[in-house]
C-alpha cells in the first residue's frame, strides 16, 4: 500500500528513503535500459541513504507502491 | 573497566568496552530495548479521514513516528500531578490538516510548542488524492519498550567479543587455502594468528570451519573485551541513550541494596 | 434519515428509513456510500 514507517525486523526509520530512492533508482534504469554506465548503482544508492543492514533493504527493494490504486475509495 | 569511544554520532554510537564481563553490558543493552522511556502518539482523534487509508491504519503509523524527547522536561502520565489527566508535563500535544493532492509527511504534524517540532520530517503517513481530507489531532506521551515498540528509542543494540583465530602452525598451507576460499582481502595470516579485517565477517570463516570440519583452526573469544554498537531512531541522541540506561540501572541496584537492608 | 453519497455522481443524498429501493434522484444510479458521521472519533494508537 504505502511505504511503512520503521523496518519490520529493527525498527529503523525507512519511510523517509522510499522517495529518494525510487527517484534515484528511476535515473539508474534510465541509464541501465539505454546501455550506459549508470552514475550510481541501487547498492551504492542504499549504502549512501544509510541502510545497511539487510531487513531494512529489503523494506525499501520489495515494496511495491499501490495506494493509487485505491485512492478512488474513501 | 575501559571505555573507548569507537564512534559517536547523533543517531549512532560504537563503543569498546575493556575489563568488563558480558552480563554487564547485557544488562545495560536490555535497559535500553524495554525501560528507557521516550516520546510517541499514544492517542488520536480523528475529525475527518476521506483518505484511502483506515483511521486505524494512520493512527498507527502516527504512533512509530520518533519525537525529540527531553527526559528532564517530562514525567509518566500516570506519575504527573494532574493525576493522569494529561498536562504539559506529561503530554505533547500536535494537530495535522491537510486537504487536497499531496503526500502528508510527519513534518506536517504541527506541535502546540516549537520545542516538541518533529526532527524526522519527511515520513510520509498517507498520500491524498483529488479532494481527499484528514484532520486529526494527537497527543503524544511517555512509555517504555517493554509496553509496545513504537516506545523504543533504540535500534539494533548489539554486543560483539574481541576474537583471536589461532591455528596449527604445522598445516599452513591448508590455512593458506582456506584464506583463498574466503571473500578477497578479508583475512590475513599476522605473526601466527588470522587477521580480520572486519570482525563482523567472521561467520564467512566460521561457516568453512564448520562445513569442511576444520580442527587446526580454533576461534578463541574474550568476554573481558566487548564492542558494543547501538543506533537511535532520532528521539534521543545516542549520548542521551547510553547516559540514562546507565542512571537507569543504577536506580535498580540502589533500589535493590534498599530492599535487602529492610530484612 | 440516514446520509449517503451516491456512488456514480458523488452527490450527497439523504434517504428515509421506510424507503424501499434506493435510487439517486439526480442520476438514477443505484449504487451508495455510507457518508462518514461528522463526530469525532478517539483512537488509541497501538
Amino acid at each position: 500500500m504505502i511505504i511503512p514507517v520503521r523496518c519490520f525486523t529493527c525498527g529503523k526509520i525507512i519511510g523517509d528513503a522510499f522517495e529518494e530512492y525510487t527517484k534515484r533508482y528511476e535515473i539508474y534504469k534510465k541509464a541501465f535500459d539505454a546501455g550506459e554506465n549508470p552514475k550510481e548503482t541501487p547498492k551504492q544508492i542504499l549504502d549512501e541513504l544509510g541502510i545497511d543492514r539487510y531487513c531494512c533493504r529489503r523494506m525499501i527493494l520489495t515494496h511495491v507502491e499501490l495506494i493509487g490504486e485505491s485512492a478512488p475509495f474513501e | 573497566m575501559k571505555v573507548d569511544i569507537k564512534e559517536l554520532k547523533p543517531k549512532k554510537a560504537v563503543l569498546k568496552i575493556e575489563d568488563t564481563q558480558l552480563y554487564f553490558i547485557n544488562s545495560l543493552r536490555r535497559i535500553m530495548l524495554s525501560e528507557l522511556p521516550k516520546l510517541a502518539i499514544d492517542g488520536v482523534v480523528i475529525y475527518d479521514n476521506t483518505s484511502a487509508l483506515f483511521d486505524e491504519i494512520i493512527s498507527h503509523r502516527l504512533g512509530l513516528i520518533p519525537i525529540p524527547t527531553d527526559l528532564s522536561l517530562l514525567t509518566f502520565k500516570d506519575q504527573c500531578v494532574c493525576k493522569g489527566k494529561g498536562c504539559p508535563n506529561c503530554t505533547v500535544r500536535y494537530t495535522l490538516s491537510k486537504e487536497g493532492e499531496g503526500t502528508v509527511l510527519s513534518g506536517d504534524l504541527q506541535a502546540s510548542e516549537k520545542s516538541w517540532k518533529i526532527t524526522e520530517d519527511k515520513i510520509p503517513i498517507v498520500r491524498l488524492y483529488g479532494e481527499q481530507r484528514l484532520i486529526l489531532e494527537v497527543e503524544a506521551v511517555l512509555g517504555r519498550g517493554k509496553d509496545h515498540a513504537k516506545w523504543q528509542s533504540v535500534q539494533a543494540p548489539a554486543y560483539r567479543m574481541d576474537i583471536s583465530i589461532e591455528f596449527d602452525k604445522s598445516k599452513i598451507e591448508d590455512v593458506k587455502r582456506i584464506i583463498k576460499k574466503l571473500p578477497e582481502g578479508i583475512a590475513d595470516i599476522k605473526n601466527d594468528k588470522i587477521v580480520l579485517k572486519d570482525e563482523t565477517k567472521l561467520p564467512a570463516l566460521e561457516s568453512i570451519i564448520d562445513k569442511e570440519k576444520i580442527d587446526f583452526i580454533t576461534v578463541k573469544h574474550d568476554p573481558t573485551k566487548i564492542t558494543f554498537s547501538f543506533e537511535t531512531d532520532g528521539s534521543l541522541t545516542a549520548k542521551d541513550v547510553i547516559v540514562e540506561s546507565a542512571k537507569i540501572l543504577e536506580q535498580k541496584y540502589t533500589e535493590f541494596v534498599k530492599q535487602l537492608k529492610a530484612l | 434519515m440516514a446520509g449517503y453519497k451516491c456512488g456514480l455522481c458523488k452527490k450527497s443524498v439523504k434517504f428515509d428509513v421506510k424507503n424501499i429501493g434506493m435510487q439517486c434522484p439526480y442520476c438514477g444510479s443505484k449504487i451508495f456510500y455510507k457518508e462518514r458521521p461528522t463526530v469525532s472519533k478517539k483512537i488509541k494508537s497501538i
